[in-house]
């Protein structure tokens, strides 16, 4: 005969759930997923860019072809994030969201917010990749489309002004005229250098399919001094000449190997280069 | 995080399972040392923010 589950199998005694309130546990666990599908979404649908000015719901609304409703509610949501101010009946960006989140700004982080959305669909693949392994990409496709944008516009955030001012301070650097920058990915290093030094050529070396994502990067800068040679840095020469090697954030980019190729390439100059921890290693001649 | 850094792989390009780490590279210490020892002086580690660092070296003369 079975026992009849009961309702409180402990009688009136309450579980222990030690420190916390479980089922507020598990609400936070969701907190963060929300402030990121809302922010994805703004950004998705252009929001930043329509609330440079204030605009009132129902302008967003009938320009966005969104639900009247749930256009009010989404804003309101953007506005308890911090990324909306609301006067009166309009909504317009904070100086965050104006800085960061609006595509006309040079400092707009939606490529980097793409990239995320992209890591946040690994996230809700979890189950079937922890059962058929890593999800594999073409290296290519990979780097250009996601990657590259991403980290190029993290760079313009503060770390290619940083990077920048301290090369362009060395004594070597102006008389340069011949730079290397190896995996230079979008390439904002190499034309960056080549605007403070106007005798200065630069040569950003990636990978093949790659250089498409570097070239719209140097046509939107009209870096004139600014070329791709396509290779990849463990098995293709680099070339020779150059007054200084520039390697930043290169994945296997501090491969003892690469050293000889290196100190080969460059005349007696400097190397400098970065890594996603950013480490930048910069050579010049002696 | 280490497990997001492994939920992806790139064909050809062998990572390792700490985040941002990649096969045949070696620790940034370690990669200046072997810089010394292959013909450079590294001659200045400049902190440009918390999280990223630059050496400079030059080309020893032959």
């Amino acid at each position: 005969m079975h026992d009849t589950p009961r309702v409180l199998p402990d009688g009136f005694a309450v579980p222990d759930a030690g420190a916390g309130n479980p089922a507020a546990f598990i609400e936070d666990t969701l907190s963060g997923l929300r402030r990121f599908r809302l922010l994805a979404a703004a950004c998705q649908l252009g929001i930043f860019a329509k609330c440079h000015d204030p605009v009132t719901a129902d302008s967003i609304s009938a320009s966005l072809c969104l639900h009247p409703n749930l256009a009010a509610l989404f804003l309101e949501s953007l506005a308890s994030q911090q990324l909306l101010e609301k006067e009166g009946e309009r909504y317009k960006n904070t100086p965050f969201s104006d800085r960061y989140l609006n595509p006309s700004s040079p400092y707009c982080l939606q490529d980097q917010i793409t990239l995320q959305e992209h890591l946040a669909g690994l996230w809700d693949d979890l189950g079937e990749i922890l059962r058929k392994g890593p999800k594999m990409y073409e290296p290519e496709a990979w780097f250009s489309e996601l990657i590259i944008p991403a980290m190029g516009a993290n760079a313009r955030c503060g770390i290619l002004q940083k990077t920048v001012k301290a090369v362009t301070a060395l004594p070597e650097f102006r008389k340069a005229r011949l730079l290397l920058d190896i995996g230079g990915g979008h390439g904002l290093y190499t034309i960056a250098f080549c605007q403070e030094n106007p005798s200065l050529n630069g040569v950003v070396f990636d990978l093949p399919g790659v250089l498409p994502a570097t070239r719209k990067y140097i046509d939107y800068y009209q870096a004139e001094r600014v070329s791709c040679t396509p290779g990849n840095f463990f098995f293709d020469p680099l070339g020779s000449g150059f007054d200084i090697i520039f390697s930043s954030s290169n994945p296997g980019g501090k491969a003892p190997a690469l050293i000889p190729k290196i100190r080969d390439a460059l005349n007696p100059g400097v190397f400098s280069s970065t890594s996603r921890e950013m480490k930048t290693f910069l050579m010049f001649p002696s | 995080m280490n497990l997001e850094w492994n939920l992806w792989a790139i064909k050809g390009v062998q990572k390792e399972q700490r985040q941002y780490s990649f096969s045949h590279s070696v620790p940034f210490e370690e990669y200046n040392r072997l810089l010394g020892e292959q013909g450079f002086v590294v001659r200045e580690v400049v902190a440009l923010d918390e999280q990223s660092i630059m050496t400079i070296a030059n080309k020893e003369n032959p």
